[in-house]
């Protein structure tokens, strides 16, 4: 087990550094430099140069790779061109605020997506059946920003129950829409996983012969379709959760959700480098983690799954 | 295939794909004004007779603009992920046949682009190539391959050894011919399923880089939605029905995708 | 009560409360806040610090923690601020200032002169690397007479001179203050200190700017005791939470919306207009061998019948351009005669230049609102007249770039006043010994540069006028670039904001008079 975790702790290496490496010259392929975005309209040729060597952009393209490589394994990811404030820092400001919203879009999903799921397999194939199950497809079917606006405009503005954005006081009332415009992404996959599990029990033998000694079926249906449902569901939640983080930019710049979304996509247009590839970096490991944790949690869930 | 007719998410999810790929074809015979032309005179109309759809800021006929958009947002969905499916082809393959050292560094590879934040990663890609459709088409498809990589490696390495395939090593084939005639052929199930729910999400992404300004320039319908959307309250025709144009086409594909998903009897890895 | 009747209730309860839009009479939400006034704009200011402050949001901001020699009231004219007053030699190189004995930080130390000379020095250090430093550029020296007494020198005679100073990047910060931070290791601009109305009080990344009344304010204090800055990154998002009376005003509408605001019986009385001083103009590429004849501009220009587009894209919210200075400061001009030709014409000019047998292409940043559909109407009206006119949507920095390399035919570009004065308008612009840097019609005309040249050095405010008046018209009329209009934005209040006063320019105002008057002596009652 210990050696199984080191293992993965080893392949990771690898993949951040390449991850890294891919984000350092994606950024320096990029048309504009930073003392392009940082000189202002008037910015003369010397102010650029001065810009430039300021921040090191001046040195060759191998050296600052090498530099930055350097202080990384140092564990320094440097500082913000636009705040002078650490990468670090901003990181750990803004991420609790996406965390948040990714576990709360999860809850939803998880929510929504389950009672589909387990409403559908009640009666399979009958209209009822196919009509919560397209239903539960609209969630993909419809751009994340737009579905915010929609819920913005007809459950904030129209009918004034919930805070129409922003982060507040950080309440539930807050958490809620944007939750839901983000979480509903992952209901149709959730629903039919939860519907194909709990076909799957009622098909088995086992219900008849907890039938027969007596026991309520919808007990014996339910407890063993979740945990029959249990690992396919954990994965779409952990590839889903995954993907919230990185992938609520969309949500967060709808919602003025203060995350690392919405900060990340000034950092692109403003070129700083050291926040792009910090943020790059620090998603691609918690995406790594979080994998490796489901992977450890299947063993859990499921004794026959062993680790080599 | 009988079966395949008769499943009604198939009947559903196909019909409404083919009849979208018509008005694509179509669009120019379909449309009853032409989709950039402007009339000062007649902007954010509601739907009308003239007017089916109403127009937007420019005067411009949504319904034509709808009918044109669906050439290009079918157009990304179906090149990138036709094109990605290719490179996740070749590399599946090459990785799931011969294994060993081909497989530990092409995998790094796709773990690297599964581990890269996905959005962010489209983004930067389509901030270098300033060029419109095509830079949305190249940011799409590098960050899909991934995905029908890892897919097709899992079934490379199933039929690998299947008897007929050490079979036919052991007589002498070539491993170009045993790939293209046994291996790609068992594969073909899930990677059309994985075609066809991913032709979506490929649409949608263009769409969410239309929302935050590097999407394509041409009209799309996520440019369209976008555009609209800030419009919602006084002239809400001008994203809605992009919109509707846009879930119906999401919808239907991944419909067909379930449907054959069961007809295939395809299961999740 | 039976099964089905409960959700069949709230179905209809949700489609009636969402559909009932027909409302009569004035309906709001009163401001959340009583002692606050909430504003709001779409991005985080990246620092407070004045000398690296670069852009809007974070100018607005540096003006409400700052003070400097001089500033600008809402209408964009320059008033005393720590200056009492000042006097400019004959030379009209020379200024000396006397500052306010009473200004003080809000540590409680007193501004002297010594600070003065520091903040300037500070941001015209190149180690500083400000982005703005060439508005302190004309600057020769500066000496400090007196705890209250300090001058400038200038390398040459500069007419607007004096609004330069009051820019962002003028503004007077505490040496100790600055030093301390340095120290410390943190950057001053996450923890300003300076001698202005507000006092920073908190900062929430990308959520909030809390502000609090600066007690021991030595000028006019503001009414309100808190100013509270949000970031909503969307405009549509702005609307509703300024419907839902979480913000108080709405200083720009979106284009989509304006013409709903001020149009609606009820809402008319609390929106209003803000002349920008600004001008949206269609640069055209003049190194390109067709467009350097401004025959071939002149007709481009002709082919746009810019008050419908204004009509259309802003819905009428701008006046139209006749020249690249806006109506409100020195220079403008007062009649616009648009650019016309006779039908065909214009045609048949593009046609001999070539014009119609190459792409043509149209540049413009991928923004939100107006800007993107201006583009595409250009591109549809020039189309008409047989231009193949390829679009290129570009992201803010690349597009900045594409600029700078001349990689256009036409490029859109928007530019707001720095300081109120036609100088801002055209030298920056026009001016051939800016190309490439800022000025990107790449048009060499000697007697454009002459005459901006002149009325820059003219210290008579009448005769400098005409030079100004002189040489917009003159660029108007060879059109370097198609002017298209100057902005007027329009505000919406909530009814219970008071003496709201809308800037002319982005740093024009201190929020001071502003007042939210409590919902019982408010006048219409709300009828909700």
């Amino acid at each position: 087990m210990t050696s199984y975790i080191l293992r993965r702790l080893l392949f990771m290496a690898p993949v951040l550094l390449g991850v890294v490496t891919i984000s350092f010259f994606l950024g320096r392929l990029a048309p504009g430099d930073p003392a392009e975005a940082m000189a202002g309209q008037r910015a003369t040729e010397e102010q650029k140069q001065m810009i430039a060597q300021k921040y090191g952009l001046d040195r060759p393209l191998a050296e600052q790779y090498l530099t930055y490589l350097y202080n990384l394994a140092r564990g320094d990811l440097g500082l913000s061109y636009d705040s002078h404030r650490p990468v670090s820092e901003i990181i750990a400001e803004r991420f609790p605020y996406t965390l948040k919203l990714a576990a709360g879009a999860m809850f939803a999903a998880v929510l929504l997506g389950v009672s589909a799921g387990l409403l559908s397999a009640l009666t399979p194939n009958s209209w009822y059946d196919r009509a919560a199950m397209v239903i539960a497809m609209l969630g993909i079917s419809t751009p994340v920003f737009w579905l915010g606006l929609l819920l913005m405009y007809f459950i904030s503005v129209r009918l004034n129950w919930l805070p129409p954005s922003g982060y507040g006081d950080g309440g539930i009332r807050y958490l809620i829409l944007p939750a839901i415009a983000l979480g509903t992404q992952s209901v149709a996959m959730l629903a039919r996983m939860t519907r194909a599990a709990m076909l799957d029990v009622m098909r088995e033998d086992y219900l008849q012969t907890a039938r027969a000694k007596g026991a309520a079926p919808a007990v014996v249906v339910t407890r063993h379709a979740f945990a029959n449902a249990a690992i396919p569901i954990l994965t779409i939640v952990a590839a889903d959760f995954a993907s919230y983080l990185s992938g609520s930019v969309l949500t967060e710049k709808v919602f003025s959700w203060p995350g690392l979304g919405s900060h990340i996509m000034l950092a692109i247009s403003q070129r700083d480098y050291p926040v792009i590839n910090g943020t790059v970096l620090f998603f691609s490991a918690m995406f790594l983690a979080i994998n490796l944790l489901v992977d450890l949690l299947y063993g859990f869930l499921d004794p026959r799954i062993r680790y080599e | 295939m009988k079966k395949a007719l008769r499943h009604p998410y198939i009947l559903l999810g196909g019909g409404v794909a083919i009849a979208l790929f018509c008005v694509a074809l179509l669009a120019p015979v379909l449309a009853p004004y032409s989709p950039d032309e402007i009339d000062l005179d007649a902007f954010y109309q509601g739907p009308a007779w003239n007017h089916w759809f109403g127009t937007d800021n420019l005067g411009r006929d949504v319904l034509s603009r709808v009918a044109y958009g669906s050439r290009v947002s079918l157009g990304i969905g179906v090149t990138t992920r036709t094109f990605s499916l290719l490179i996740g082809l070749i590399v599946g393959c090459l990785s799931g046949y011969y294994g060993g050292k081909v497989d530990l560094v092409l995998q790094r590879l796709v773990d690297i682009t599964l581990a890269f934040p996905f959005l962010l990663l489209v983004i930067s890609i389509a901030v270098i190539f300033p060029q419109g459709v095509f830079a949305v088409f190249i940011s799409l498809s590098l960050v899909m391959w991934a995905g029908a990589a890892r897919l097709i490696r899992a079934q490379v390495m199933v039929v690998r050894e299947r008897e007929y395939v050490t079979a036919a090593r052991a007589f002498g084939a070539r491993d170009f011919w045993i790939v293209l005639r046994h291996i790609i052929p068992n594969s073909y199930a899930p990677a059309l399923i994985w075609w066809t729910m991913g032709l979506g999400q490929a649409i949608m992404a263009e769409a969410g880089l239309s929302f935050l300004g590097v999407g394509s320039p041409e009209a799309s319908w996520g440019g369209m939605i976008n555009d609209g959307a800030q419009a919602l309250r006084v002239a809400p025709w001008v994203s809605l029905f992009p919109g509707l144009a846009l879930a119906l086409t999401v919808l239907a594909f991944n419909l067909l995708g379930e449907g054959l998903r069961d007809v295939l009897d395809v299961r999740e890895q | 009560m039976r099964r089905w009747f409960r959700p069949l209730l709230c179905l209809l309860f949700l489609a009636a409360s969402a559909c009932s839009g027909g409302r009569s009479g004035l309906f709001f939400v009163p401001p959340r806040e009583s002692d606050a006034l909430v504003i709001y704009d779409i991005m985080d200011p990246p620092t407070l610090d004045p000398a690296r402050s670069w852009g809007v949001v974070d100018g607005r901001m540096v003006g409400l923690v700052f003070s400097n020699l001089v500033h600008f009231n809402h209408e964009a004219k320059v008033e005393p601020d720590l200056a009492l007053d000042w006097t400019v030699e004959p030379d009209g190189k020379t200024y000396t200032f006397h500052l306010n004995p009473a200004a003080r930080f809000s540590n409680g130390r007193a501004v002297i002169a010594d600070d003065v000379a520091y903040s300037l020095r500070r941001a015209l250090d190149p180690a500083t690397a400000a982005a703005n430093r060439w508005a302190l550029e004309p600057i020769e020296s500066i000496d400090v007479l007196g705890p209250q007494e300090l001058r400038i020198q200038l390398k040459e005679p500069f007419a607007p001179f004096i609004g330069l100073l009051a820019m962002p990047i003028a503004a007077v910060v505490p040496r100790e203050a600055v030093e301390e931070c340095e120290r410390q290791g943190v950057p001053f601009g996450e923890n300003p200190l300076g001698s202005g109305p507000w006092i920073m009080e908190e900062w929430k990344h990308d959520r909030y700017i809390h502000f609090r009344r600066n007690e021991a304010y030595w000028g006019p204090k503001p009414n309100l005791p808190r100013l509270v800055y949000r970031v909503i990154p969307n405009h549509f998002t702005a609307v509703a939470e300024f419907e839902t009376g979480n913000i108080g005003v709405v200083e720009e509408l979106p284009d989509a919306e304006i013409t709903r605001w001020r149009m609606h019986p009820d809402w008319a009385p609390y929106t209003g207009p803000v002349p920008l001083l600004n001008t949206d103009m269609m640069l055209f590429n003049c190194s390109k061998p067709d467009l350097a004849n401004p025959m071939v501009r002149r007709a481009l220009a002709s082919l746009v019948p810019v008050e419908k587009v204004l009509a259309c894209v802003r819905q009428g919210a701008g006046t139209i351009s006749g020249g690249p200075i806006p109506p409100g400061i020195i220079g403008a001009e007062e009649t616009v005669e648009p650019i016309r030709m006779e039908s065909g014409e214009a045609q048949r000019v593009l046609q001999d230049a070539g014009l119609t047998s190459r792409p043509f292409t149209l540049l413009f940043p991928a923004k939100e609102g107006s800007v993107r559909a201006t583009a595409e109407l250009l591109q549809a009206l020039w189309k008409r007249a047989g231009l193949d006119v390829r679009f290129v949507q570009l992201e803010w920095t690349t597009y900045r770039q594409a600029l700078r390399e001349g990689d256009f035919d036409a490029a859109y570009r928007g530019w707001y006043a720095d300081y109120p004065d036609g100088d801002n308008f055209l030298y920056p612009l026009f001016h051939s010994s800016q190309i490439g840097q800022s000025n990107f019609t790449f048009n060499h005309d000697d007697e454009i540069d002459a005459l901006i040249e002149a009325s820059r050095h003219e210290l008579d405010e009448t005769r400098r006028e005409e030079i100004l008046r002189r040489v917009n018209r003159m660029i108007f009329e060879r059109a370097p670039a198609l002017f298209l209009w100057h902005r007027v934005n329009y505000y919406v209040r909530n009814p219970l904001v008071a003496d709201y006063q809308p800037p002319h320019i982005f740093n024009g105002t201190r929020y001071l008079r502003e007042r939210i008057i409590p919902l019982a002596e408010f006048e219409g009652a709300p009828k909700s």
